[in-house]
């Protein structure tokens, strides 16, 4: 009931703000033309007497994700920025949501930070409204090493051909598995490779301990991977229609239907996802996907309740393939010259090797930087916990960007709706299917 | 029949104790446990050991102290205004006859029906072009007044016998003084059931203190505490979230309490009037 009317309320404000997007958006072409010095005190952090440039940087989750974005800004600010004479104060706004709707009313008042983290779907739509601008000069200006970053990250920094962002904290789902239980079933500890052993493995899990093979909810981003794993995609190339009632969408929807009525796999509803964690903490599933974020609770979680945890890919079926998630660093437009120097330094500094290696280890996330995999750092943790390589190692060679339709948020929604109709609901497939893809080429193409 | 019937009721009273209780129970209980204890299934309705570790990490992770002393100024300074604008309001509308009186009571009435949602846009930019963002007038102003406590004042106020009014202006006591002297001590339930509400709903408000405010400044602890459940992705921490919120209740149960006794006694005289 509660997440209802949180839904609702969160569907409310999206649409305010749109609405009110749309008419900033036609106003403010009026409105920027004038004078650069307007856009310089638009933006609340003045230089201060000892030209310090004062700049706020939004970021989004509390917990380590907030102490790590702390402790780099403290890092940062006695370091580099002390050097430069920049100070960067870190500021929380909520979840992701909280942080783009926040960002998109500031940016209305005219007072957006210089710096805000984003959802990395979101890019585009950010973008297209003109609230972030382009790093491509300070880019090419400063020879970034962009080949560093891992290629599947990168994907969704780039709209039109242009850098919008940096990556930062960034994930991909991987599958998790409990290997107590596997070796307990006599399966293989490290967990299935493909499909068909997805299906076996779930199939003995079930028959030999009475408990689920493989948990999961209707989660649109895992959901995404399955149709990398068909080489398809969840839409067209040019995000004019969805694949979702293809052969290949049909056939992952019928693969985990069969499933689910044997009782091998349970689905949750997207509406129901915190009841995953309870059947992996009670040892009723044996194999579960989640967030390579989540390795260090996941760990805690097992050692808790005595049982070992193994991470491998998700399986295969024509080849590997995940989604990547998390946030990048966005720069805001109509920042004076002077802050936008000084938030272009954090961001290069913040995603640079060095950096991106501390925030893997205090937070979870992957390493952005492919050169990061030399640390010594890194090579210690992989040594101490094996787990946490497998991520990088599926990053690497099967990580893609996701959709970026500016109404992919909607387009999320409907394939939530899909998977609970069908997974948790029993719906029929084809009919299911062929009325929410119909409803979601609506809305791609309005 | 009778000790039958008082049986049923006594069996009646006790599932509305429990079905009011049990919530808050389960939230004190989880607030001792370990993450583990959290999820299991099936629950457990006791705690043997309990972890007052979990209020101590609310306290490291959650400004609890700043915050507090936040919701205080914010609480507080609502409620002042509130008194300053309602009671004047509520005795004017009740006792007065004026041109468009109708029409401005079913305007202030009209303004219920705007949900928060549709107006905060905006409120934030209005707030932002006087430069208030951040600074606890951005958070008091906006809930200066209550659309719902004039209508339920200017109610009880008509009720109040028109005699009393017309020999306190007999004996010359000016308007002031029988809205302050006269009004308020009748209405007393009225309004101290008013001041407890608001203060409840100001105490809990999560949405306008944190769609104003774009730092910790003036946030108050429903923000904070909502920040506990704030974590990307992982198993939620429910132990912690509970703990905070265990610690944002209990003001409330005490100004509850502390209200009860007057309310109720309140509440008997206006029956037995």
């Amino acid at each position: 009931m509660k997440s209802l009317v949180k839904k609702l309320m969160s569907t409310m404000l999206v649409t305010a703000m749109g609405v009110s997007l749309v008419g900033c958006g036609s106003s403010d072409t009026g409105n920027s033309t004038p004078t650069p010095s307007q856009s310089a005190d638009a933006g609340t952090p003045a230089t201060s007497s000892n030209d310090v440039v004062e700049i706020e940087f939004w970021y989004a989750w509390t917990d380590k994700i907030q102490e790590n974005n702390i402790n780099l800004a403290e890092q940062f600010n006695a370091t580099v920025g002390k050097e430069k004479g920049i100070k960067v104060t870190p500021v929380y706004q909520g979840t992701y949501d909280d942080v783009h709707q926040k960002l998109q009313a500031s940016f209305i008042a005219k007072q957006p930070p210089a710096l805000s983290i984003m959802e990395i779907a979101s890019t585009k739509l950010f973008a297209e409204n003109g609230i972030i601008q382009s790093i491509e000069p300070f880019i090419e200006r400063d020879n970034l090493d962009v080949d560093d970053f891992y290629d599947g990250l990168v994907e969704n920094c780039i709209v039109n051909g242009e850098y919008y962002g940096l990556p930062y904290l960034r994930s991909t789902p991987i599958l998790y598995v409990n290997s107590t239980l596997l070796e307990e079933a006599g399966l293989d500890p490290a967990g299935p490779q493909t499909w068909d052993e997805l299906a076996e493995f779930s199939r003995t899990i079930n028959s030999e301990l009475g408990i689920n093979g493989l948990t999961m909810y209707s989660y649109d981003w895992v959901f995404e991977s399955f149709f990398l794993q068909h080489g398809t995609s969840v839409l067209n190339a040019d995000e004019t229609a969805t694949n979702l009632n293809s052969e290949e969408g049909k056939e992952i929807f019928t693969f985990f239907q069969d499933l689910v009525n044997d009782g091998a796999v349970k689905v949750y509803a997207g509406a129901d996802s915190s009841k995953v964690m309870p059947d992996v903490m009670n040892q009723n599933t044996a194999m579960w996907f989640s967030s390579t974020g989540d390795l260090t609770n996941n760990l805690a979680v097992a050692a808790e309740n005595g049982f070992e945890i193994n991470t491998a890919f998700i399986p295969a079926a024509q080849t590997y393939g995940v989604p990547t998630g998390g946030g990048n660093i966005v720069m805001t437009k109509g920042l004076s010259p002077a802050e936008e120097e000084a938030a272009w330094e954090y961001m290069k500094w913040l995603t640079d090797t060095d950096q991106t290696v501390y925030a893997s280890i205090y937070t979870g996330y992957v390493t952005v930087r492919e050169s990061a995999i030399e640390d010594p750092q890194i090579q210690a943790l992989f040594d101490s916990t094996p787990q946490a390589q497998v991520a990088l190692n599926q990053l690497e060679d099967y990580g893609h960007g996701r959709p970026m339709h500016p109404r992919y948020a909607e387009v999320r929604k409907e394939f939530v709706n899909a998977m609970d109709a069908i997974w948790v609901n029993g719906g029929d497939v084809n009919t299911t299917l062929d009325e929410i893809a119909a409803k979601v080429n609506r809305i791609l193409t309005e | 029949m009778d000790i039958a019937k008082k049986i049923l009721k006594g069996i009646f009273n006790v599932i509305l104790v429990i079905i009011f209780t049990l919530p808050f129970y389960w939230m004190f209980l989880t607030a001792f446990k370990t993450l583990g204890q959290t999820l299991k299934i099936p629950p457990d309705f006791y705690v043997l050991d309990p972890q007052w570790v979990n209020f101590k990490t609310v306290f490291e992770k959650v400004d609890i102290i700043g915050m507090t002393k936040n919701s205080i100024i914010v609480t507080g300074g609502i409620l002042l205004c509130q008194a300053i604008t309602v009671i004047p309001a509520a005795y004017a509308f009740a006792r007065y006859k004026f041109v468009g009186s109708n029409f401005l009571f079913g305007l202030t009435l009209g303004t219920m029906m705007i949900p928060a949602q549709l107006i905060f846009l905006p409120v934030f930019l209005f707030l932002s072009e006087f430069g208030l963002i951040n600074t606890y007038a951005s958070l008091i102003l906006p809930s200066a007044s209550s659309a719902f406590a004039i209508f339920m004042l200017r109610q009880t106020f008509m009720q109040i016998p028109e005699e009393l009014v017309e020999a306190a202006r007999l004996d010359k006591t000016s308007e002031l003084q029988i809205m302050w002297k006269i009004m308020l001590p009748i209405a007393r339930p009225t309004v101290m059931t008013l001041g407890l509400l608001t203060f409840i709903s100001t105490w809990n408000d999560y949405f306008w203190p944190f769609v104003l405010t774009t730092n910790d400044a003036v946030r108050t602890l429903p923000v904070g505490i909502a920040g506990l459940k704030s974590v990307d992705g992982a198993a939620l921490p429910y132990q912690l979230m509970m703990a905070g919120n265990v610690i944002l209740v209990i003001p409330v149960i005490i100004a509850f309490m502390l209200a009860q006794k007057q309310i109720i006694s309140a509440f008997t005289y206006m029956g037995e009037k």
